[in-house]
């Protein structure tokens, strides 16, 4: 006699044979074979055992599921504190380097501003006072004419 | 299962307007479930206690973005399996940096819950020895009753595929019971 294919059988045992010939052809089998009777049966004893596997809850695990939500809206609280103290620092930084930044700027700006003036001055007077300068002075008729 | 679905549908609803109460009734109907299949990665009580309280906390917090183009329990047990498996990938980082005396401890205290509950101990080595796939396609299938394209919408596979799976399942058990009863 010819066997069954063992995973027809697990199709058979899970009820996914959709056409109604072959699952009665199956079933007709399972009847007359002794070997794939023994694979159909094996498989519903595995099933049971699987389908009565249980993990017995020792806790209220509700309760539990309350507590760590509480936690959990507690932490998001502080995090969202701790970022916003974070950024209100970090700008309070930025604002004191700007103004910083602004002070000593215009304190340079205003030294420079010193600085070429007298040095602009200074140059053009020593300028006029040159050889070069007397040359050129030298060469201008003075005289009116 | 149509049934089912609207059921978790109206819970879902009544708790988005408000109503905490809904969410604990579904808190109730599923946390067993998840736990029996967090279990079957874990192997501990603790851990897996841990993670459903991760998993729901994360499905009390995105119950909104439920789009509701599945079932409240597929799209759960999604959440699971990607939850046990990121928790899988955590251990196996840490699993270097356990001693050798703690791994000892943890087989004696196995050892003795073994003893102490045969049917319990021997279910346990059954799901221990089941590659993740077929463990996960087996249990979805036997103890939450899903249908293979329920089961392939959650672990991402097709029909075909897990349907494979759980032949593999049956018979890598049938195997194993074979070995260990004679």
């Amino acid at each position: 006699m010819k066997h069954l294919k063992k995973s027809l059988i697990s199709k058979y045992v899970d009820n996914m044979i959709k056409d109604q010939k072959t699952n009665d052809a199956i079933k007709k089998h399972l009847d007359e074979c002794v070997e794939c009777r023994q694979v159909y049966d094996s498989y519903i004893k595995i099933d049971n055992f699987v389908k009565n596997f249980n993990v017995d809850i020792k806790d209220d695990l509700y309760l539990e599921f309350l507590n760590r939500k509480i936690n959990h809206s507690k932490t998001k609280i502080s995090t969202f504190r701790f970022s916003l103290s974070f950024a209100l620092l970090l700008s309070l930084i930025f604002l004191l380097s700007f103004s910083l930044t602004l002070f000593t700027g215009r304190k340079n700006i205003l030294k420079v501003e010193n600085y070429t003036q007298n040095n602009v001055i200074d140059k053009s007077f020593s300028n006029f006072l040159s050889d070069g300068y007397s040359d050129i002075i030298s060469t201008v008729d003075w005289t009116e004419k | 299962m149509e049934k089912n679905n609207s059921e978790d549908f109206n819970l879902i609803e009544q708790f988005l307007n408000g109503d905490e109460n809904s969410f604990k009734t579904l808190f109730e109907k599923y946390s067993q479930r998840v736990l029996s299949l967090v279990y079957s990665y874990t192997k501990n009580y603790d851990d897996a206690k841990d993670i459903t309280q991760e998993i729901f906390l994360k499905v009390y917090n995105s119950l909104e973005n439920f789009k509701k183009r599945s079932s409240f329990s597929t799209w759960l047990y999604r959440i699971t399996l990607n939850e046990s498996i990121s928790f899988l990938r955590k251990m196996k980082k840490e699993k270097n940096l356990v001693s050798i005396d703690e791994v000892n401890e943890i087989e004696i205290q196995n050892n003795s819950n073994d003893q102490n509950n045969y049917d319990r101990g021997l279910m346990e080595k059954i799901l221990l020895s089941l590659p993740e796939n077929q463990k996960i396609a087996f249990i979805l299938a036997k103890k939450e009753q899903l249908s293979y394209r329920e089961i392939g919408k959650i672990m991402n596979i097709s029909e075909k595929a897990v349907e494979s799976l759980i032949y593999r399942a049956r018979e890598n058990i049938r195997n194993f019971l074979k070995n260990e009863l004679g």
